[in-house]
C-alpha cells in the first residue's frame, strides 16, 4: 500500500500539466464565454450555457489526462514497468490521479454554474438545480470512466502493435477495431434477449429538462425549458459497469504480457 | 542463477537472439560484449522480464522469468530517461517505496562516493551525473541479479576508471551476480571474473578472464579482436 501511495505520489506531479492543460483549456471556455457574453449582450445567459459546456467537457477529461500520462510514461516503459507492482497497481494510480484531478474541476464548475444559473433563471428551484446538477455531474463520472476504461483497452492494443508497425498504422488499426467493437456491440445490446437481461430496475424520470427553447427579443431573452419523461434501467448502469471492469481487467493483462520494452 | 535455453528473440523478421544456451553461477562479475547490434540489451531486457523470448526459456534462481521477476532483478537501462521533476533525493526514496529490498543507507554511501548532491533536480544534472545516478539506484537494491546496460557511457573517461572500481566495493560478490554490457572494455577488463562474447545475436565465447589470462596469455580486448576476426 505504501508503495501505491508513494506512486501516487509520483503520478501526481507527473499528470500535473494535463491538469493545468486541461485547467488553460475551461478557463479559455469560460473566457470566450465572459467576452461573447458582452458582445452579443447576454451574459448571464451566455454564461450557463458556457458552464454547461464546462461541464460537459469533464466527459473527456480522465481519458485525455491518461493519455498525456501514458504517452509521457511510454517513452520510460523501462522505468514505469520494471516494477514489482501489479499492471492494475500501476493503472490504477493513474486512474486515481485523474480522477482527483477532474473531481476538482467538476465540484468547481458544478459550482459556478449553480450560482450562475439560479442568478439568471427564475425557472429553477434551489432543489431542482441541485438535483438535475447532481444528476448531470453522476452521470458525467461515471461516463468518464467508462471512456476511460476504453481508452486503456485501446492504448495497450496501439502499444502491442506499435511493437510491430509504425505509430500511424498502428493507430489506424486500432481505430477500426474501436468502430467495429463498437457496431458490434451495440448490435449485441440491441438483441431482445440481452434487453430483457439488462432492462431491469427501471426508474421512472419525468421531467427530466432535455434542453432548452430560447427566444430573442430586443428587450429580452425568454428560456422555456424541454422536459421530459425518460426510463433509466440500472440493469444498463450495471452491464456498462462490468463491461468496464472487464476492459480494464484485459488491458491490465495486454500490458503484463504484450508490451515489451 | 541465470539461464538462457534455446532463446531466440524475434523482432518482426528480423532475429536479435538466436538459439541462445547461457548458464550464468552467482557471485561473479559478467561482462556481456559485442558490437552494436549484437544483441547485448535484448539479453539483458529479456532477463529483466521487460521482453518476452519467441522461442525458449530463461529463468532466474529457478524462476521462469515474467515481468514480476523484477522483485530480484535489478535493472539498470542504456536509454537517458528519468523523471525530470524529482530531485536526486526524491529518486532514492521514490526507489526505496517501490523495492522491498532498496537498501537507503547504501544508497547515500553509493552518492557520497559518486559525488552526486541529494538535492540537485533531474533536470538540471549532467549527462553524466544521470548515469551516475542510475548506477546508485541499481546497485542500492539487494538482489541476487544486477544488470547493468552501458553504465559507462555518458562519463567522463577520467572518471569511468574511479567508479568501475567503487563498484566493486558497493557489490555483494558472494550472493550477486552482475552481467553488465559495455564498450569501454579497458575500462572494466580488470574487474570481471568472466566474459560472454555475442555477435550477430548468437554467443560466440564464454570464459573465465583468469583462466583467458593464464591459458591464452591475452586480454578480453585482444581476445575480442580475435574471435570477431
Amino acid at each position: 500500500m505504501n508503495a501505491w501511495l508513494y506512486l501516487t505520489k509520483k503520478e501526481f506531479r507527473l499528470g500535473l500539466p494535463a491538469f493545468l492543460i486541461a485547467l488553460i483549456l475551461f478557463s479559455g471556455v469560460i473566457a470566450a464565454g465572459i467576452i461573447a457574453g458582452n458582445r452579443l449582450g447576454f451574459e448571464d445567459e451566455i454564461m450557463s450555457v458556457t458552464f454547461m459546456i464546462v461541464i460537459a467537457l469533464h466527459t473527456f477529461f480522465l481519458a485525455f489526462y491518461l493519455y498525456y500520462s501514458l504517452n509521457t510514461e511510454r517513452k520510460r516503459l523501462h522505468l514505469w514497468l520494471h516494477t514489482p507492482m501489479s499492471i492494475a497497481g500501476l493503472l490504477s494510480s493513474k486512474l486515481f490521479t485523474g480522477f482527483v484531478f477532474m473531481l476538482s474541476t467538476l465540484i468547481i464548475s458544478v459550482i459556478l454554474a449553480m450560482a450562475n444559473l439560479s442568478a439568471t433563471f427564475s425557472l429553477f428551484s434551489q432543489e431542482s438545480l441541485f438535483n438535475t446538477l447532481g444528476t448531470i455531474s453522476i452521470a458525467i463520472l461515471l461516463a468518464a470512466l467508462f471512456i476511460s476504461a476504453v481508452f486503456l483497452l485501446l492504448w495497450s492494443i496501439f502499444l502491442t502493435f506499435s511493437q510491430k508497425w509504425n505509430d500511424f498504422f498502428s493507430f489506424l488499426l486500432t481505430v477500426i477495431l474501436f468502430f467495429v467493437s463498437v457496431w458490434a456491440y451495440g448490435s449485441f445490446i440491441s438483441l431482445p434477449f440481452v434487453q430483457m437481461l439488462t432492462n431491469w430496475g427501471g426508474i421512472q424520470a419525468g421531467d427530466i429538462i432535455t434542453g432548452f427553447e430560447v427566444t430573442y427579443r430586443e428587450e429580452a431573452v425568454d428560456v422555456q425549458t424541454m422536459k421530459d419523461a425518460t426510463v433509466f434501467y440500472i440493469g444498463n448502469f450495471v452491464r456498462d459497469l462490468i463491461l468496464a471492469v472487464i476492459m480494464f481487467i484485459a488491458a491490465c493483462w495486454i500490458i503484463e504480457r504484450k508490451v515489451e520494452v | 542463477m541465470i539461464t538462457l535455453t534455446d532463446v531466440t528473440k524475434k523482432y518482426g523478421s528480423k532475429k536479435a537472439l538466436d538459439h541462445v544456451n547461457l548458464e550464468l553461477t552467482p557471485g561473479k562479475l559478467i561482462g556481456l560484449v559485442g558490437e552494436n547490434g549484437s544483441g547485448k540489451s535484448t539479453t539483458l531486457k529479456l532477463i529483466a522480464g521487460l521482453n518476452y523470448p519467441t522461442k525458449g526459456e530463461i529463468k532466474v534462481d529457478g524462476n521462469k522469468v515474467n515481468r514480476k521477476i523484477a522483485k530480484s532483478v535489478s535493472y539498470l537501462s542504456e536509454l537517458d530517461e528519468y523523471y525530470r521533476f524529482f530531485t536526486v533525493k526524491q529518486s532514492i526514496a521514490f526507489y526505496a517505496s517501490q523495492f522491498a529490498d532498496f537498501n537507503e543507507e547504501k544508497a547515500y554511501e553509493i552518492l557520497r562516493f559518486m559525488k552526486l548532491n541529494p538535492n540537485d533536480k533531474l533536470k538540471h544534472l549532467s549527462k553524466g551525473n544521470r548515469g551516475r545516478l542510475k548506477i546508485v539506484l541499481s546497485l542500492s537494491r539487494n538482489v541476487p541479479v544486477i544488470l547493468m546496460d552501458e553504465p559507462l557511457s555518458g562519463l567522463d573517461p577520467m572518471v569511468r576508471d574511479s567508479i568501475v572500481k567503487g563498484l566493486i566495493s558497493f557489490i555483494d560478490l558472494e550472493k550477486q551476480l552482475v552481467l553488465i554490457t559495455t564498450h569501454e572494455i579497458r575500462e572494466v577488463e580488470n574487474v570481471l571474473d568472466e566474459v560472454v562474447a555475442i555477435k550477430d545475436g548468437s554467443i560466440i565465447g564464454h570464459h573465465n578472464v583468469e583462466q583467458l589470462r593464464e591459458e591464452k596469455h591475452t586480454g578480453i580486448v585482444d581476445w575480442m579482436t580475435e574471435i570477431y576476426g
